[in-house]
């Protein structure tokens, strides 16, 4: 993580999942995440190794102490307690003592180290932490409903209301409710990730859009496709090739002017590393380079997203940050 | 804390838009309230410090795009180029008559918009720019500078709008009317002219609004806004805005 290798340094990492890196500097580092399977995992060690020191509490007394104890530490106290000594007071075990937190900090930093030294070691394996497809159960929601209410969620309820919703059944992509603005809001899988993402079988990942009308008949065809090819079986290899011959053969089609979708819900979860990201806009251009949009310079508000990039798709994706979610509360902490 | 700066900066815009769009929309009752009905001497248009012109430009984008890009500045012939850039943005100050035909503001000689083009929209939105820059400067009145636009665009004079046309107006030393002085920061989007349904734009909740400043009239141009959080130079948007 130190080297030059990567955009980010490990501090900036914890920062990130701590939600402490500006919005540029944050969706600076998703774009990285998304194609470095090392920070990845890195980012997954970091975040389970915060998630276990704030479950970490300390055990309570065993319940087979003797009564003969007990009374004896009960008539302790109150003799204290009559004295009016003053303890420390521990309403809440879990981290509250100083002590603690430098035992966790202590910890961390060893097991930092630890990932530094066996960082090379493990790096073949960052690549499989979603080798291959998983049973395709997983990646269904099977309640309908919930699958609807959260498809809408990407985009305020003034425009996602009327959208034509999209739901991901055993044969593919279905139309659960007709829409009338042009509008198609859909739950995207994992797979729509790059190819060479490390979560592209990610089952996990539940990614909520509305597109827009221009977007829906120039972009969405490639959500479909996509997912054709996964119910069929088809390796990344074959994916590729079949994508590059449906944009020779013109059964793609080019991004139209103007494609853009919403993606501003807190109910999804866009990859391991950062749960629901923060609520954006995205917009589709035929493959550019990122400078043309000022994307990923300093004080830019403006991301490239690697998701197509001419790997195979040549689109170029930017992303663009916006206040709200969905709902209208305004967006957490990044 | 970012975001919630975000927030505030998006509800403020939207309010300052909202009260932009009564404003012109109050002002098409009659000429006799029409604060600025023709245009001022072009001296209160220009500039004296050239110098002050392109760094109010630059303004317009974050240095690590707008200190390499063409800078043009606004002479008694026109625009013309006073910094020759290197990665396709131009960066200019636009002057009131880039607003719409209808708006009361139309020849309001304080306003400066500090915008920088990205290399699309400096090759199909610019020259839009240019024209009716020439055209004013001519001395037309606003009914033959919108026939000259529409004749442009009859005659392929101008160039088709390319995908992906975009400008950053990130400055906050511009002025943009007399209602929301420098604004927020915002990005801007063009493509072919639309209805703004098409992109939700002006709907609760939607963090994108119209601008209405083309939009077929007579420009076939419409421009969508999003807010960002920061201004060009890093600080946030939501302390400075009035």
């Amino acid at each position: 993580m130190s080297t030059n290798r990567h955009l980010i340094e490990q501090e900036e990492l914890m920062a990130y999942l701590d939600g402490e890196l500006p919005t540029d500097r944050a969706t600076e580092t998703l774009s990285h995440l998304e194609l470095c399977p090392e920070c990845q995992t890195l980012a997954a060690d970091f975040r389970g190794l915060s998630q276990d020191l704030l479950a970490w509490e300390v055990e309570t007394r065993e319940v087979s102490i003797s009564s003969e104890m007990d009374a004896a530490l009960a008539e302790r106290l109150q003799k204290r307690e009559a004295a009016k000594v003053s303890w420390p007071k521990v309403e809440n075990r879990v981290m509250t003592n100083r002590w603690v937190w430098a035992g966790a900090l202590a910890i961390l930093c060893v097991a930092v180290g630890l990932l530094m030294l066996t960082g090379r070691n493990k790096k073949d394996n960052h690549s499989t932490v979603y080798p291959s497809m998983a049973p395709f159960g997983q990646y269904l929601i099977p309640d309908r409903n919930a699958e609807i209410a959260m498809a809408r969620s990407a985009a305020p309820e003034s425009i996602s209301g009327d959208a034509k919703i999209l739901v991901l059944g055993r044969q593919g992509y279905e139309t659960a409710v007709e829409g009338k603005n042009g509008f198609v809001c859909l739950v995207e899988r994992s797979w729509v990730s790059p190819f060479d993402s490390a979560g592209f079988w990610n089952p996990k990942m539940r990614s909520p859009a509305c597109f827009n009308p221009a977007a829906a008949r120039s972009i969405l065809p490639l959500t479909i496709k996509r997912t054709e090819m996964v119910l069929a079986g088809l390796s990344k290899a074959q994916m590729i090739d079949s994508i590059k011959a449906g944009f020779d053969k013109k059964e793609l089609p080019a991004p139209e002017s103007g494609a853009m979708c919403y993606m501003m819900s807190r109910a999804g979860y866009l990859n391991d590393a950062v749960g629901h990201f923060v609520p954006h806009l995205m917009f589709y251009v035929p493959l550019t380079d990122k400078s043309s949009w000022g994307a990923d310079l300093p004080d830019s508000p403006v991301t490239l997203n690697p998701q197509f990039e001419g790997g195979p798709e040549p689109i170029t994706e930017f992303v663009i940050p916006v206040a709200k979610w969905s709902d209208g509360t305004a967006a957490p902490d990044m | 804390m970012m975001n919630r700066k975000m927030a505030r900066t998006f509800t403020l815009g939207t309010f300052a838009l909202v009260a932009v769009l009564c404003a012109a929309r109050s002002g098409r009752g009659g000429d006799a309230k029409a604060p600025y009905p023709s245009m001022a001497p072009l001296d209160e248009y220009l500039m004296a410090d050239r110098d002050a012109e392109i760094a109010l430009a630059r303004s317009a984008a974050p240095p690590s795009i707008s200190s390499d890009a063409t800078v043009m500045v606004l002479g008694r012939h026109g625009y013309e180029t006073a910094v020759k850039g290197k990665n396709g943005f131009v960066c200019i100050v636009d002057r009131a008559w880039m607003s719409g035909f209808d708006s009361p503001e139309f020849w309001n000689a304080k306003n400066r918009g500090p915008s920088c083009f990205n290399p699309q929209a400096a090759r199909s939105i610019l020259p839009i720019t240019l024209k009716r820059t020439d055209l004013v400067l001519a001395g037309l009145s606003k009914d033959q500078i919108m026939d000259g636009i529409k004749k442009v665009f009859q005659n392929k004079e101008i160039p088709a709008l390319e995908p992906g046309a975009m400008a950053y107006m990130l400055s906050k030393q511009g002025r943009l009317n007399d209602s929301a002085g420098h604004w927020v920061p915002h990005l801007m989007f063009y493509v072919p002219v639309t209805d703004n349904m098409t992109w939700g734009a002006d709907m609760p909740g939607s963090p994108v609004l119209l601008n209405p400043h083309f939009n077929g009239a007579p420009e076939p141009v419409t421009e969508f806004l999003v807010p960002v959080s920061q201004w060009s130079d890093g600080s946030p948007a939501s302390t400075d805005h009035h």
